[in-house]
């Protein structure tokens, strides 16, 4: 299913009349304005063949969506779960239950200010969002807190971006010159983990850049750096 | 394009402020013209067969209007530049320069420079902001050259350096001087241009430098002294510097108000300033200091060793015979001047001036001196006169002359012209354009001629132009606002109205009255009571706010009455046809309707607009004979009776309330048809109908008042009275002494007491006369908006009327158009516009109306004065007088027969010089202390027409002596009176007619031992051709 | 005081139903979840979006989003240096305006509980700062990603020597006339402010609107053509330049 950018498109632009019959699938950034199906927001409109529809913008804030991938930042610990800051709206709620393998009696230790890598199975736009840190087998995979390493903030379209494939630019480049883990959340916060902290920060640094970088460009400041580096 | 405009300006609290203004430059400011292929069709304003195009400065904008008026003064181009500084400099010459870039029968197109994008330019540093405008209209001027090849364009302008730099930038740039001789096809544009004063910017083209002092008549008499003199003599002091003038009165040092001139002289004045706290006599030649009547100025008090001395010179005057000058070296070389001061034996006569403070030698005046002048006055409508007689000079050449107002409060002025032998005998309009101090006349230009001296139409333009009353046709523009003739009601018309058709409607008005505004009804009601009804035109329906008709009708705001001829206030086919409420026809009207008792007690009223059709245009003479008529018992007549009977009872009732009962003796012309030249003159006679229709009138006026300040509190048009004060009633109460008959002026129902009281037994015209004098003590009667006074302001004196409008003469009044329009917004009829609802804005056009009513008036008089002499100019007539005022100079008679006053000349046979007048007992004494004459005492007088200096002409009244009187002829005059004094208690007219005469008064004021006319004549009520409604003008 | 003379040209040299020169920059505080500058001739505002966030009052915001908003003079707005005065009349009341509009134009409903917060602030002041505000706080919660019904533009339009002015400016805003201001979403043609402090005659009232928005109008698809350049700009950034 690969995304295909129609138009640009800006709040209040009318997309597509409701058919007949048949079906439109209605993805983020559209909004049903009578009979008209209405862009909310300035962006690239999307569509698929199967009829889904999108506006893709690059927004700062994120609006959790179930299935999501995201990093978050424990903020409170309460008796039953942990409240996570993930870059929303609210505060999302990670039961204490939700990381493979825990029991009442045997619960994760994890204390404010830890960051952790979770999934968003609950959310409703009247309730809070909740996470968890298993996949949907109950398995781990990768899920739950994450230790060392640093975090940086994009805006979420980099986010999906670094997520999507093929890599970009200058995620590949980096990945090609120097040895580090990347753990991307779609609510735009990112953590970076190597065994030296010299390679933690520049990839730190050098990421960000790469969301304006046209794949030239990405290779070429990659390369400048390790150079310098040596 | 985008520029910004940024300039810096001080703040009322002292601090800096940087102002930043946008400034866009555009690419769709045309040229003007069809010769430019690039110019927008819609812009074309410039004849493609010009001789070339004119470009103006500034300057000539501010100083030359005359010229550019001249209709020989075409294809010009006005740029931008030269708008804006002229309306940020003198409002007066924007206004006209304004009216002749939008006047279709003109070619002057107004050319954006300023937001030209080829011809927007910017300082240079360094370079001022008049240096920087001057170079602005030569690169629009550049750019009409490169615009247009084939055409030759000329930058006109005063400023020499200015012409330099133009013509090193390849521009033609011309004076005014220059390029009115280029024009050998109109040789009158050399006298139009204006004089350019020495203070401005030198002319070096100007071949002849015009001086006063230099190039007097007695000098051009003696060309020995030469045409100028190597030194030029100060006359006058200078007038200090704006800033000093400001501290000055600051620092309490001088005192600022507007400047009146006696009526006499331009040289006698008083200055009425609040900081003063009384007027401030001005005297002489040297004190008033170029200030011309009207003129703000300031004015330095004058110790009293200096009064003294101003006083001894004044006292001198009339042993001189020469003047009200206090340079006695230039008195003797201007006594041909026809200053005023000729006939000053002939004092004071006009009775207007009650308040008046007699100019005698060592009075406790305060007097002042003119050190500044804060603003000038000037009249750019110019001053009619005639040029003063002297010896012609070649033909054709440019002469300096000498030029005598009409007015005597205006003074010479000296003018240059090449037609002096085509304007002599001729009235001309010549406008000032400068006073320096060495210059004993202000330098004026020439405008136009109006006609030869003495012929009725000319004189008659003249009083027109004097009084500031607009007599040009009514544009196309407000033609195209009338409804086309012949009209009749449209179904469209009837939405809202109410159907009067069929009620028994007649209108009473003057005889021959074309522009009837208002009709009457009554009938019985089932209830026993009566239903009243007054009908009004309802002009609004046709003059609808915001068209040219209705900014016209504002600005001239009434119809003017001259004797011979009506100047309206609307087209024609509106005033006698249109909205006229004639007899027999359907027009549309705005109604007020009453519910009365037969005692006359309004039960309840409403107001509405209406469609009538008047069963009878009666004049008052028929109203009054079917009412007498005991035969007539149809519909009209038994309704007339029934309103007479209640306008009694309404009369009485406010006369019970303290309303006044004055008089004024109006007199009315018989006309010979032909030429329009006046047969005789006679009372006019006052009616019950004449009272009816007045007290129905009064009633609507005052209902509609309380009605529409009820409904718009703040912007109501009200008319007030003021209580005149205490010191105005002085010679009426002075009169009382010397006559025996007390005078209560503590309130009007006091007033209204005493001078029912004042009876002679066996003198009907007594009472008429206390009457007259007491209407003479009245304040005028203003409009103005309530949202600027007090509520007790409110008061209308004369009427004892808590509130007064005037709603029912909109054909003749603008004031009863903005009450007619107040009423149908507070009904709900058709909203108010935007313009009515800002009290401030209704104030000034409050004070417009009030200014214009006046003019009316004066007009008006002057009209009726113009035919008196007429009148007299044919015949040698000894009439009866009555003594109305004994001064110390003389007596003043007033001639009820033909309503003139004036000072009255004693001959020699009554020993004239020996008579003694005691002012305190208004009385003439003989040497021996017998007395002649007192106070009202009747005499015979015989009038004769005189012609003064300046081709000024009065009428001189002389004392027959005693010894020929003739007693046959006494008792027919006393006949004749009778008539008149059978009406008079009951012929009240008007405080506002009086008000009017106080006007007279204020405009006089203090006027001394000369005056204009010996005569004024009272009010004169016009002949059937415009008849007219003024007794009810209350 | 002549606001239009004969000619047709107001002061400044514009044409009666002439806009000011237009100005906007988007996404120019690196802070804010949303940015925008917004200039109308010389008035310039600069407009942030926080949020959306957690509400602090839930239960108000339980239906959808509460929009907060600041408006503030900058004390160097003006020729005269003002005194910083947050809560006097004027702010507090063009605060509701602005928040009233922009309350209409966002889906507020689908972000229940949460806050979203708009600081105006007015850079330069020379006439119409209200409408510029509106504009820049649309095109700041445009940036944010806020999802919107439609586009808002604002303008205001006044009545002078007898004359319909579009875009008043200062000297003509202090012309003692009457001032309308009108915001409009243009896709919809629905007018969601109109504004006006004065007295007007219910004929000259509609043509003025009538001119207020023809001018909303203008400036809604000059604001349109600035966002989608914004956006346009940004993807080609992105890599997605065959847009």
């Amino acid at each position: 299913m690969v995304a295909k950018p129609v138009r640009i498109a800006a709040p209040g632009d009318s997309v597509v009349d409701l058919p007949e019959k048949g079906e439109v699938r209605v993805g983020t950034g559209i909004h049903q304005e009578g009979n008209h199906l209405i862009t909310c927001r300035p962006g690239l409109l999307c569509t698929t063949q199967s009829g889904k529809v999108w506006v893709a913008g690059r927004q700062k804030r994120y609006i959790p969506q179930v299935g999501d991938c995201v990093l978050g930042v424990i903020t409170d610990k309460h008796s039953e779960n942990y409240g996570v800051d993930i870059n929303a709206p609210f505060v999302a709620s990670l039961p204490v239950l939700g990381f493979e393998g825990a029991t009442r009696r045997s619960r994760p230790n994890l204390q404010v200010g830890d960051l952790v890598y979770a999934r968003v199975t609950a959310a409703d736009r009247d309730v809070d969002p909740e996470l968890v840190c298993t996949d949907a087998s109950g398995k781990g995979a990768g899920f739950g807190a994450l230790a060392g390493g640093q975090a940086f903030r994009c805006t979420t379209s980099f986010a999906a971006k670094l997520m999507s494939q093929p890599q970009p630019a200058i995620l590949s480049a980096l990945g090609k010159a120097l040895q580090f883990e990347l753990a991307v959340g779609l609510n735009g916060h990112v953590w970076v983990h190597s065994p030296k902290p010299t390679t933690t920060i520049i990839v730190t640094n050098t990421l960000p850049k790469g969301e304006f970088l046209s794949d030239a460009q990405a290779e070429l400041v990659v390369k400048r750096i390790v150079s310098s580096m040596q | 394009m985008l520029q910004n405009k940024s300039f810096v300006r001080k703040t009322k609290k002292g601090g800096v402020l940087k102002v930043v203004n946008q400034h866009y430059l555009r690419d769709d400011i045309y040229s003007g013209s069809s010769l430019d292929p690039d110019c927008d069709a819609e812009a074309y304003k410039l004849s493609a067969d010009a001789a070339h195009y004119l470009v103006i400065d500034t300057n000539l904008a501010l100083h030359q209007m005359d010229f550019l008026e001249h209709p020989a003064v075409d294809d010009v181009v006005v740029p931008g530049t030269v708008l804006e500084e002229c309306r940020k400099r003198n409002s007066a010459a924007y206004q006209r320069l304004r009216a002749l870039c939008s006047s279709s029968a003109r070619r002057f197109y107004v050319f954006s420079n300023e937001h030209h994008r080829e011809t927007y330019i910017q300082a240079q540093p360094a370079e001022s902001p008049n240096d920087r405008n001057d170079r602005a209209i030569r690169v629009a001027t550049a750019w009409y050259m490169k615009r247009i090849p084939g055409k030759e364009v000329i930058l006109l302008t005063a400023d020499a350096d200015n012409r330099r730099k133009a013509v090193a930038e390849g521009v033609r740039a011309l004076s005014v001087q220059a390029y009115a001789r280029l024009r050998t096809d109109c040789p009158e544009l050399v006298d139009v241009g204006a004089v350019v004063m020495r203070g401005g910017q030198d002319d070096d083209e100007t071949d002849m430098v015009i001086d006063g002092a230099a190039s007097n008549g007695r000098q051009q008499q003696q060309p020995s002294d030469g045409p100028r003199q190597a030194k030029r003599r100060r006359i006058y002091d200078e007038h200090m510097p704006m800033s000093e003038v400001t501290a000055g009165i600051k620092a309490g040092r001088l005192h600022q108000g507007p400047i009146r001139m006696s009526r006499s002289s331009a040289f006698q004045a008083w200055v009425s300033s609040e900081s003063a706290g009384e007027d401030i006599q001005v005297q002489g030649r040297e004190a008033v200091n170029r200030a011309l009547d009207g003129d703000i100025v300031a004015v330095r008090l004058l110790t009293p060793a200096e009064a003294a001395a101003a006083s001894k010179a004044a006292a001198r005057r009339p042993q001189k015979g020469g003047g009200a000058d206090a340079h006695p070296e230039e008195a003797s070389g201007d006594e041909d001047d026809g200053e005023p001061w000729e006939d000053s034996r002939v004092a004071e006569v006009t009775m207007d001036d009650v308040d008046e403070k007699e100019v005698t030698p060592g009075s406790e005046r305060v007097m002042g001196r003119v050190v500044g002048i804060i603003r000038r006055n000037w009249r750019t409508r110019g001053y009619c006169g005639s040029l003063k007689d002297e010896e012609a000079g070649k033909r054709g050449r440019q002469q300096s002359r000498l030029f005598c107002p009409v007015e005597r409060r205006f003074p010479l002025i000296r003018l240059v012209t090449r037609q002096a032998e085509t304007l002599s005998g001729q009235r001309i309009v010549v406008v000032v354009d400068g006073w320096e101090a060495d210059s004993l006349h202000p330098v004026g230009h020439y405008v136009r001629k109006l006609g030869t001296i003495g012929d009725k139409d000319t004189e008659t333009e003249v009083l027109l132009i004097e009084n500031d009353i607009n007599t040009s046709p009514f544009t196309p523009g407000v033609h195209a606002c009338v409804p086309p003739l012949p009209w009749s009601i449209q179904k469209s018309d009837w939405p809202g109205r109410e159907d009067f058709r069929e009620l028994p409607i007649c209108s009473v008005d003057p005889p021959g009255c074309r522009d009837i505004d208002d009709a009457l009804h009554v009938r019985p009601l089932p209830s026993g009571n009566f239903e009243v009804g007054v009908h009004i035109a309802d002009v609004t329906h046709f003059l609808k706010p915001g068209t040219p008709m209705d900014e016209e009708a504002a600005a001239r705001s009434t119809t003017t009455y001259l004797v011979q001829r009506r100047i309206d206030m609307l087209p024609k086919p509106l005033t006698e046809d249109i909205c006229s409420l004639r007899g027999g026809v359907e027009r549309l009207a705005f109604s007020v309707i009453w519910e009365m008792t037969p005692q006359a007690d309004a039960v309840s009223v409403r107001f509405t607009k209406s469609v009538i059709c008047s069963k009878a245009a009666l004049s008052y003479a028929e109203a009054q004979a079917r009412m007498d008529d005991e035969r007539l018992h149809d519909e009209i007549t038994v309704g007339l009776r029934r309103l007479n009977s209640m306008a009694k009872i309404m009369r009485a009732r406010r006369f019970d309330q303290g309303a006044l009962a004055l008089a004024s003796p109006e007199v009315k012309f018989e006309m010979d048809t032909e030429t329009l030249d006046p047969l005789d003159v006679a009372v006019y006679q006052i009616r019950e109908a004449n009272q009816m229709v007045e007290e129905m009138m009064l009633l609507a006026n005052v209902t509609v008042a309380e009605h529409i300040l009820a409904a718009f509190p703040a912007c109501s048009l009200l008319r007030s009275h003021a209580t005149p004060a205490p010191k105005r009633f002085q010679p009426l109460v002075q009169a009382g002494v010397a006559a025996g008959f007390d005078i209560d002026f503590s309130s009007s129902k006091a007033l209204a007491v005493s001078l029912d009281k004042a009876e002679r037994p066996g003198d009907g015209y007594f009472n008429r006369l206390v009457r007259i004098m007491a209407t003479r003590c009245m304040m005028q009667a203003l409009y103005f908006s309530s949202g600027t006074c007090a509520p007790s302001e409110y008061h209308h004196y004369g009427l004892a009327a808590p509130l007064y409008t005037h709603f029912t003469s909109p054909i003749r009044r603008y004031a009863d158009v903005v009450v007619h329009r107040l009423l149908a917004a507070s009904l709900r009829i058709t909203p108010l516009p935007e313009s009515a609802r800002d009290s401030q804005a209704l104030q000034r056009s409050a004070g417009n109306m009030n200014m214009r009513h006046r003019n009316a008036q004066m007009a008006g008089r002057a009209s009726a004065e113009l035919h008196t002499l007429i009148f007299f100019k044919a015949r040698a007539i000894v009439s009866e007088a009555r003594v109305l005022r004994v001064r110390p100079t003389g007596i003043i008679v007033f001639v009820p027969q033909y309503g003139i006053e004036g000072q009255a000349k004693i001959p020699e046979s009554m020993g004239e010089a020996s008579l003694i007048f005691n002012e305190e007992k208004q009385a003439v004494l003989r040497p021996d202390g017998t007395i002649i004459f007192t106070i009202f005492d009747s005499v015979q007088i015989k009038a004769t027409v005189e012609e003064t200096q300046g081709h000024r002409r009065h009428l001189e009244l002389t004392l027959v002596d005693k010894s020929r009187w003739n007693p046959s002829r006494q008792a027919h005059a006393a006949v004749r009176a009778v008539p008149a004094a059978q009406t008079a208690p009951a012929a009240q007219t008007a405080p506002a007619r009086l008000a009017a005469r106080t006007l007279a008064a204020s405009v006089v004021k203090g006027a001394p031992a000369a005056s204009l006319a010996s005569v004024v004549l009272i009010v004169a009520v016009p002949p059937a051709a415009t008849a007219r409604h003024e007794s009810r003008d209350i | 005081m002549e606001y239009v003379n004969p000619e047709g040209l107001r002061q400044d040299g514009r044409r009666p139903k002439e806009l000011r020169q237009l100005g906007c920059e988007l996404g120019v505080l690196a802070k804010a979840a949303g940015s925008a500058t917004f200039e109308m001739g010389n008035t310039k505002v600069l407009a942030a979006v926080y949020g959306p966030h957690e509400a602090s009052n839930r239960s108000a915001a339980a239906s959808g989003a509460t929009v907060h908003c600041d408006y503030a003079m900058a004390p160097f707005s003006t020729g005269e240096r003002r005194k910083q005065g947050r809560t006097d009349r004027r702010s507090t009341e063009i605060s509701a305006v602005i928040r009233n509009t922009l309350e209409q134009t966002i889906i507020t409903e689908l972000l229940p509980n949460s806050q979203i917060d708009i600081h105006v602030q007015v850079l330069q002041a020379d006439g119409g700062t209200r409408c510029a505000c509106i504009n820049a706080a649309l095109l700041a919660l445009a940036e944010a990603g806020i999802p919107l019904r439609d586009m808002v533009a604002a303008c205001a339009a006044g009545y002078l020597d007898e004359t319909a002015l579009l875009d008043l400016n200062y000297i003509e805003d202090s012309g003692g006339g009457p001032d309308i201001s009108v915001a409009l979403h243009p896709q919809f043609d629905r007018v969601v402010l109109l504004q006006m402090d004065n007295r007007l005659p219910l004929e000259t009232f509609e043509t003025v609107v009538e001119l207020a928005i023809k001018g909303c109008k203008a400036v809604a698809s000059y604001m349109r053509g600035q966002l989608l350049e914004h956006t346009r700009m940004l993807a080609s950034a992105r890599g997605f330049d065959k847009l």
